[in-house]
């Protein structure tokens, strides 16, 4: 293994601890609308966007099962949840070869907010949570809307373990 | 052919992401002890980080939700001024008649709330997730905390236990959807005990099935009724019927409601201490 490559994993783990405890412990009493802003969520489907299908769906498993650990659902499903996302977000932007800053927003928004709606359906195939539709509907715009507003940093910060070579600026 | 065999390759990886996350749930639904010890080992070594992070961000986070929520807090404060008023004109008779109560209780060694073992814990945080509704407290089963043991405050009943560590539990609050108790009202004109069940964060608990008309009054006081094998011990405070439709049938000549609603005494919401009480049902 490389030394470029301990540098990226040793970004990548780091990342993913650092955006869970945020996660757990800041974002989890923050909220608008009685709706928490979802860090790790937005930061899989970033990375799905920001570093492709592949890196996506491992790295949003990765924060999927970190989260996991502190929540009461079954182990594991977040981590499913995410890497689907994440991969699906990834192979669409490839797929539409969208790079701009809008076309990123847009596609982290989408993704966060069906992101939100699959963790719901997967919860209640399993039994584990059943909130009204017209929470989940809340909770996916809401969530959809903040992590639209954080998907520049938040693709900027997967390239930047990436390829931190890579032009800063993104076509507008 | 490149783009083919990277996509097979992506293919591949989603595979086999998909097949750990499906082993891990299904070893989870299993029960498989090594997994959730390996769960807690980790979850024991990101809490004090966890905590850490927490108790330092502590001021911005309250600055942010006073700024963000300055109407409800000021709507909050007035609800407990209000509140505090109504407790300090109680007449100290109820309090003496309760004490009485209490201590004939005792000496009958029927086990009620008042009188059992108890622990008091701090609230460390709320849910963590958007769709789940539980706290954290900071005492686990080395204070004897087991699951399901019932957890309330002066209030009234809370939730109960659902997960324990160590120096840790998790307490499923009352107002989660399908959280089920049995009560029974305390100023109906027919005793009568039936389940109430959760609807969801902030909804209040809905009766399950009918009642004749008088065994509900708007208003009224229920408490666990705390039959054989219930999870609860008697005499609980629950909380408040806060919704009567009216009649919509009838049943051996008696008028029947349903869709009764009861509201929590407690604010889950706003929880910062907690009393566990340190009692099993026997079943």
């Amino acid at each position: 293994m490389t030394a470029g490559k301990v540098v990226v994993i040793g970004r990548c783990i780091g990342i993913v601890i650092v955006a869970v405890i945020l996660q757990v412990s800041v974002m989890s009493s923050l909220g608008v609308l009685g709706v928490r802003p979802e860090l790790t969520l937005l930061l899989a489907v970033a990375a799905g966007v920001a570093a492709g299908p592949d890196r996506g769906v491992v790295l949003g498993f990765s924060l999927g099962l970190t989260y996991d650990l502190f929540l009461q659902t079954p182990l594991g499903m977040t981590a499913l949840v995410y890497c689907v996302v994440a991969y699906s977000a990834g192979r669409l932007q490839l797929q539409m070869a969208a790079s701009r800053r809008s076309a990123r927003m847009l596609f982290v928004g989408i993704g966060s907010a069906l992101g939100v709606v699959a963790w719901v359906l997967v919860g209640r195939l399993l039994d584990a949570v059943g909130p009204p539709m017209t929470t989940i509907a809340r909770v996916a715009i809401v969530v959809g809307v903040f992590n639209a507003a954080g998907a520049l940093v938040a693709t900027r910060l997967w390239t930047w373990v990436f390829a931190p070579d890579a032009p800063t600026r993104i076509p507008t | 052919m490149l783009q083919q065999t990277r996509t097979s390759r992506s293919r591949f990886i989603l595979l086999l992401v998909l097949a750990s996350a499906l082993s891990l749930l299904t070893l989870d639904f299993r029960g498989f002890g090594p997994l959730e010890t390996a769960q807690n080992g980790l979850r024991a070594v990101f809490e004090p980080v966890v905590g850490g992070v927490d108790s330092a961000l502590n001021p911005v986070r309250n600055g942010f939700n006073g700024v963000l929520h300055y109407g409800d807090v000021k709507a909050e404060n007035e609800r407990l001024r209000e509140r505090v008023a109504e407790l300090e004109a109680m007449p100290l008779q109820e309090e003496n008649a309760q004490q009485q109560l209490d201590e004939l209780k005792k000496q009958m060694e029927i086990t009620t709330a008042r009188n059992m073992e108890t622990r008091t814990a701090r609230v460390l945080r709320g849910p963590v997730a958007n769709f789940e509704n539980n706290v954290r407290i900071d005492k686990g089963t080395s204070s004897g905390i087991r699951t399901d043991m019932v957890v309330v405050t002066a209030a009234g009943l809370v939730g109960r236990v659902v997960d324990v560590t160590d120096e840790q539990s998790v307490v499923e609050l009352a107002d989660s959807r399908n959280f089920g108790v049995g009560v029974r009202p305390t100023s109906a004109t027919t005793p009568t005990n039936f389940a109430l069940r959760g609807q969801g964060p902030g909804q209040p608990l809905l009766v399950q099935g009918d009642l004749g008309v008088d065994q509900v009054i708007e208003g009224g006081v229920v408490v666990t009724s705390g039959l054989d094998g219930s999870v609860f011990p008697p005499d609980i405070i629950v909380g408040r019927i806060s919704k009567v439709p009216p009649p919509d049938g009838t049943s051996d000549g008696t008028a029947r409601v349903s869709g009764v609603e009861v509201e929590l005494e407690v604010d889950p919401s706003s929880l910062s201490f907690v009393t566990v009480l340190l009692w099993q049902s026997t079943q």
